[in-house]
């Protein structure tokens, strides 16, 4: 439990959460390992549950016109990947491998996530807000390119 | 403080993906940073976002190192 909240602690997903409200968080995370080359997801497939890199770097691949999956993100220790199916349910918008020498993470499932967030609306609205944040991050990383 | 860095290859956005990654030190000018299997050097650094709490989001270009050694094999073959 120590271990998964240090993690958390260091994820800005879960700024502005206490000790308490960390625990709970840390009781729905899950433990999953992959070695390098193992598919985490795939895109366009169903999926339910968001990811947080402990250790290891993962690739993030899009589909091009022709179906041929190009590398076009690197992320590493901290970050969180998978969380866009949990807000708008939809498929995978790309696929996800583990680097070498492989990747650790934690997942959330989307029912957990939910449920949390419903039953202490204290971290829902830290999770929500820092899940913009997130995603306002990523979409000026996006804008750095044009 | 914790940095979340956005990393851009410069030039390279069809040949190199770009990163994302947490660190417990600030990316700087001239440092080395590993990128799946390719290795970059750190050529600028500006905020991206305003800090918040302790995390502070910083976006960093970098350029392929590999291909600086490529450059100087083409100019030692000029040479």
């Amino acid at each position: 439990m120590s271990e998964v909240k240090e993690l958390l602690k260091q994820v800005s997903l879960f700024r502005g959460l206490n000790d308490d409200q960390l625990d709970q968080v840390a009781q729905i995370t899950q433990s999953e390992s992959y070695a390098a080359d193992d598919t985490v997801f795939e895109q366009d497939t169903a999926g339910d549950k968001m990811y947080i890199i402990q250790s290891g770097q993962v690739e993030v691949r899009v589909k091009d016109h022709a179906g041929m999956l190009n590398a076009v993100l690197i992320m590493g220790e901290g970050q969180i990947f998978g969380e866009m199916a949990l807000l708008d349910h939809g498929t995978r918008s790309a696929s996800v491998r583990a680097l070498k020498p492989g990747a650790t993470v934690y997942t959330i499932s989307g029912d957990d996530f939910r449920t949390l967030c419903q039953q202490d609306t204290a971290i829902g609205y830290v999770m929500m807000r820092n899940l913009a944040l997130d995603l306002s991050f990523k979409i000026r990383h996006q804008n750095s390119f044009s | 403080m914790i940095y979340t860095v956005s990393y851009v290859v410069v030039g390279g956005k069809k040949k190199y993906p770009s990163g994302m990654m947490n660190q417990h030190e600030p990316p700087v000018v001239g440092d080395q940073v590993q990128l799946g299997t390719s290795l970059f050097e750190i050529i600028e650094v500006k905020p991206l976002m305003p800090p918040s709490d302790n995390f502070e989001f910083l976006h960093a270009t970098v350029r392929p190192i590999e291909a600086d050694l490529d450059d100087q094999n083409a100019e030692t073959e000029l040479a």
